[in-house]
């Protein structure tokens, strides 16, 4: 399975009278967009209220964000985005795809949720989150039927941005201009003797979880059972993020970056040998079926000698990658776990809710519940007002033009379970 | 820095103050004016900065066995009137480090001077006392004197100077335990990468989130004799009504207790929850289905168990595992000076 991402990378973006790509300027026609999205589809359950396009180092805020997306089509005849969701079902990994760097959609929550994000683009915000110097293309829409499901309707917000992104990609493909890069990635055998490595990627925690969402390949992942994916599947869009938003996004799982950094390492360090997926379930039968199986998939299957480790969600999942590292290790797999950390007390004693001495290699994503405080910026998009994200029944809505406090997690990309980000805990 | 001395009072034991070794445990707590033995080399490596004016010296049994012994030598170091206080360096001397280390947090809280000890790292009271105190990392024992000390007095005269410790000052102290976010200059999944191969080549790596050591706790033996003296404590969030007490509804740092003298059953005229790990309704209308004081009295009335008169509670949801085991020492403290054999324990 070969597959080739070309690269466009987006160093200015406007609106105008027609959609245009040349050496990262990145010009789109909006009623154009309106027109394509009426017409393919994407709008029949939702109607558009906002379209806005920000920019960089401008001192602008988005609130409200249920989800990040990537600007990724799939070429090619009969090709489909998002196969399962967004198109037909067909495997996804293979053959040419486009995407631009440095540019994402951010599609906004009319719903309210607590688990939205807030992202500023100028300020102390920047340091935090691998967006901060990305041009967005950020959109709102709110249900046409009052009794739509919600999770019918983050299903079809969803959708409508990996839509977008996927128009606004083949903009930038069919201007005739040449990619910045082309990265191929495909599992070609190590010449060498290298240690076998697999990635073991939680994909959901269903501790959370809505009946019907999309995740792998449209599916829900209800009764999900562990299985392999080949990475490209993943870079090319055959999974989506649940709506369940802690610290993760389909921006991330398509560029995801362990995935990235170990083709980056294949042939060189290491053997890259694949991907095995799994949920996290609720019950205690299910959890310990999945994790089991999981492991021996990594282990008498893909034959690991390492594996790295990532989660989503919160206490449950922790607990089920420790099961892992724990059976892992015990066959005499070497493995690191990313994790993220809760405040607690303040101290080391307090920062996971399960642990295991096995896991004596664990990276840290960061405090994810740290408060942050964020100067106002002067332009909102997304509302006025942002509503209390966490369970503190004191917490009143904040105007979103002012200055506003949130946890860590809920400043968008800060704290990124599958590794994107920089910030980490650290001890002093 | 400044050209200033300033007055430090420093507290050795027995033996490090010369006065004989286990034989000389229980020596009551005492003074002598000016420094000595370490205290020498204190205001040698402080080039003039530290002049001590006075040792504090006690028996490393009777600090431990003497509830009077550390409040005597807090008012005999008030009385000096220091500028900063030094105890130790005590490396890997158990009662003394312990000593060492609760008179420097005491005589912080008590006079708001810089304090300063010294611990090896496998010293138990390093793990309870860093959060809270500037610790140096010490060898196991005095032959690390001469380097320890100089370190000590550094850190705490950039302490006095309200300067900044250097790299090499932050180092040789403990980590304190605390965390915070920070910007790395690497994402995680390549930090990731980089551990797992580190891992892998057997090459050293640290792990960014550290498993702490949990203390194990084996079973007690089966109790025996009749009647039994039991007591429920519960962690269930039960409270007089109104939290008098102002328990909160998880984190809790402290235990709480509920008189049951005369108390025929647990019932909501007078009790209430507070609890926000679990759905409180049930326990609420009726507490004997968190802790069974119904079924206690009714074999207390039979004569086969007594049962204390206070019920400890406390609500024990996200409890640092901290203050959860020293809720449990102190609770544990309290019935067994009561003489209670057995406690019957309902969690939720």
């Amino acid at each position: 399975m070969r597959l080739q991402i070309r690269e466009y990378p987006v160093t200015s973006l406007e609106w105008a009278d027609m959609n245009g790509y040349a050496e990262g300027s990145l010009t789109l026609h909006k009623e154009a967009l309106i027109r394509f999205l009426e017409e393919d589809g994407g709008l029949a359950e939702l109607m558009l209220t906002d379209l806005e396009l920000i920019c960089p180092q401008t001192s602008a805020r988005v609130i409200n964000i249920a989800e990040v997306l990537p600007a990724h089509a799939r070429l090619g005849e009969g090709a489909s985005d998002y196969p399962g969701l967004a198109g037909p079902l067909q495997t996804a990994g293979e053959g040419i795809s486009v995407q631009l760097s440095d540019f994402s959609v951010l599609a906004i929550a009319s719903l309210p949720s607590r688990y939205v994000k807030v992202l500023d683009k100028e300020g102390p915000g920047n340091a935090l989150s691998p967006y901060s110097g990305h041009f967005h293309l950020a959109f709102r829409a709110v249900p046409r039927k009052q009794d739509m499901r919600r999770s019918d309707y983050f299903a079809q917000l969803k959708k409508m941005g990996l839509i977008l992104g996927a128009y606004v990609a083949r903009v930038a493909a069919g201007s005739g201009a040449a990619p910045h890069r082309a990265a191929d990635y495909d599992l070609t055998p190590c010449a060498d003797k290298l240690p076998r490595a697999v990635y073991v990627c939680m994909l959901a925690s269903l501790q959370n979880w809505d009946k019907g969402e999309p995740i792998l390949y449209g599916n829900d992942l209800a009764n999900m059972l562990p299985c392999v994916l080949h990475p490209n599947e993943m870079l090319d869009g055959a999974i989506t993020a649940q709506n369940f938003n802690l610290g993760i996004d389909t921006y991330s799982f398509v560029n995801n970056p362990v995935v990235k950094e170990l083709y980056a390492r294949h042939g060189k360090d290491l053997d890259f040998a694949g991907v095995v997926v799994y949920a996290s379930h609720a019950t205690r039968e299910q959890r310990e079926r999945s994790v089991q199986m999981t492991c021996t998939l990594v282990k008498h299957v893909l034959h690991a000698d390492m594996a790295i480790l990532t989660k989503v969600g919160g206490g449950i999942p922790e607990s089920d990658v420790m099961m892992a590292v724990e059976n892992l290790e015990k066959q005499g797999v070497t493995t690191t776990a990313i994790l993220w950390s809760q405040w607690g007390d303040g101290t080391i004693k307090d920062i996971l809710s399960a642990f295991s001495p096995a896991a004596d290699a664990m990276v840290s994503v960061g405090i994810n519940d740290t408060a942050i405080c964020l100067p106002p910026q002067k332009r909102v998009v997304g509302g006025l007002t942002l509503d209390p994200l966490s369970d503190d029944p004191e917490a009143l809505p904040q105007p979103a033009d002012q200055e506003i406090v949130l946890r860590t997690r809920e400043y968008c990309g800060a704290i990124n379970q599958l590794g994107a980000s920089k910030v980490a805990m650290i001890e002093r | 820095m400044s050209g200033k001395t300033y007055r430090v009072v420093q507290y050795l034991n027995q033996f490090f103050a010369g006065e004989g070794g286990e034989e000389q445990a229980g020596a009551r707590p005492h003074s002598i004016d000016g420094p000595v033995g370490p205290g020498r080399l204190l205001e040698e490596s402080s080039g003039g900065a530290l002049r001590v004016a006075a040792t504090v010296i006690c028996g490393d049994n009777r600090f431990v066995e003497d509830p009077q012994a550390e409040e005597e030598l807090l008012s005999m170091i008030a009385g000096f009137r220091p500028e900063a206080f030094v105890a130790g360096p005590a490396f890997l001397a158990g009662r003394y480090g312990e000593a060492c280390a609760e008179l420097c947090k005491a005589v912080r809280e008590k006079l708001a001077i810089p304090v300063i000890t010294g611990l090896a790292p496998a010293h138990p009271a390093v793990d309870r006392y860093r959060s809270a105190l500037r610790i140096v990392r010490t060898g196991a024992n005095a032959a690390d004197m001469r380097k320890s000390m100089p370190l000590m007095t550094a850190v705490l005269l950039k302490d006095l100077w309200e300067e900044e410790l250097s790299q090499d000052e932050q180092d040789a102290l403990f980590k304190r335990g605390l965390i915070e976010n920070a910007v790395l200059s690497e994402n995680a999944a390549r930090r990731g990468v980089a551990m797992l191969l580190a891992k892998q080549r057997g090459e050293t790596w640290q792990s960014e989130i550290p498993i702490p050591v949990f203390d194990y706790s084996p079973p007690a033996p089966p109790v025996t004799g009749q009647p039994l003296k039991v007591a429920l404590v519960t962690d269930g969030g039960l409270m007089l009504r109104g939290n008098p007490e102002k328990m909160p509804s998880g984190r809790c740092v402290r235990y709480y207790t509920i008189d049951l003298h005369d108390r025929a059953s647990l019932d909501p005229s007078w009790l209430e929850v507070n609890h926000f790990g679990y759905d409180t309704r049930y326990v609420a209308a009726d507490p004997h289905r968190l802790t069974p004081y119904d079924v206690v009295r009714d074999l207390e009335k039979a004569g086969e168990l007594t049962l204390h008169p206070r019920l400890f509670t406390l609500a024990g949801v996200a409890t640092a595992v901290e203050s959860a085991a020293a809720i449990g020492r102190g609770i544990a403290g309290e019935l067994k000076e009561a003489g209670i054999q057995a406690v019957i324990l309902t969690s939720t």
